[in-house]
């Protein structure tokens, strides 16, 4: 099924989550030591940045698959994939059956215009050619 | 089967007909002539509507017009088509031989 890839999916961003989760930890412990300089700073605080903004967009993710995946709960719920019939009671089939052969009937009426079939060349007599001289 | 020389044209009409032989029409621009063999015959001369025009002689011979059109007047394409009979053209009479012209020579001694 789709919803398998999809699970595999969701299972292997939350794997992902869970290895940026401590390297997220780690370099702002690490950016919380008072005797860095500040270049190490910066790039640590650079560092701590890009891991938060992937953690963003994998939580993003993950949000977006677990939404898709109630929403294909609800559509199998319903009886996706097999299509939907709708049964009429006795009269009530027998009033559609009526009202299609009343509308079959008056189409009927109806007819295609008759398209040509063929094409009939007729000479005549025949004349001097234009711009050859009569002798 | 018609005949013309090769100083001459055949007018031509060409009629759209139903399967009932009464006449049809077919879409406007679509109608499209060809000779059999144009170096016996040419169509010349089409009308605007395409509906007449002119089978010229090229060179003495036997040709035929075919002639192919859209019936469909709406979108689509119906395509239908029309053999001519065969045309024979012939030389131009003028164009032959009518009479001898004898051409002597000064006298010369027997052998």
């Amino acid at each position: 099924m789709a919803t398998d890839s999809i699970s595999g999916l969701h299972d292997e961003l939350t794997a992902a989550l869970a290895v940026l989760d401590p390297q997220i930890q780690g370099v702002h412990d690490l950016n919380d030591i008072q005797s860095i300089t500040p270049a190490l700073d910066n790039a640590l605080t650079s560092a701590e940045q890009s891991l938060h903004q992937r953690r963003a967009l994998i939580q993003t993710v993950l949000d977006d698959i677990e939404a898709l995946l109630r929403d294909l709960a609800s559509l199998e719920a319903d009886g996706y994939p097999t299509p939907e019939t709708f049964p009429l009671t006795g009269d009530l089939k027998d009033e559609l059956d009526g009202q299609i052969k009343d509308v079959e009937t008056g189409a009927s009426v109806f007819t295609s215009g008759a398209l040509a079939t063929h094409l009939e060349v007729t000479f005549g007599d025949p004349v001097p050619k234009v711009g050859i001289p009569i002798t | 089967m018609a005949t013309m020389n090769t100083s001459q044209m055949l007018p031509f009409t060409l009629q759209p007909v139903k399967a009932d032989n009464t006449p049809a029409e077919v879409q406007v621009g679509s109608i499209v002539y060809a000779s059999s063999d144009e170096t016996v015959m040419t169509i010349t001369g089409l009308s605007a509507d395409q509906l007449s025009g002119n089978a010229s002689a090229v060179a003495e011979g036997v040709a035929r017009m075919t002639v192919q059109a859209d019936a469909d007047l709406g979108a689509g394409v119906v395509t239908i088509t029309g053999v001519s009979e065969d045309v024979t053209v012939t030389a131009d009479p003028a164009n032959l031989a009518s009479s001898f012209t004898f051409t002597f020579g000064p006298p010369v001694p027997k052998a």
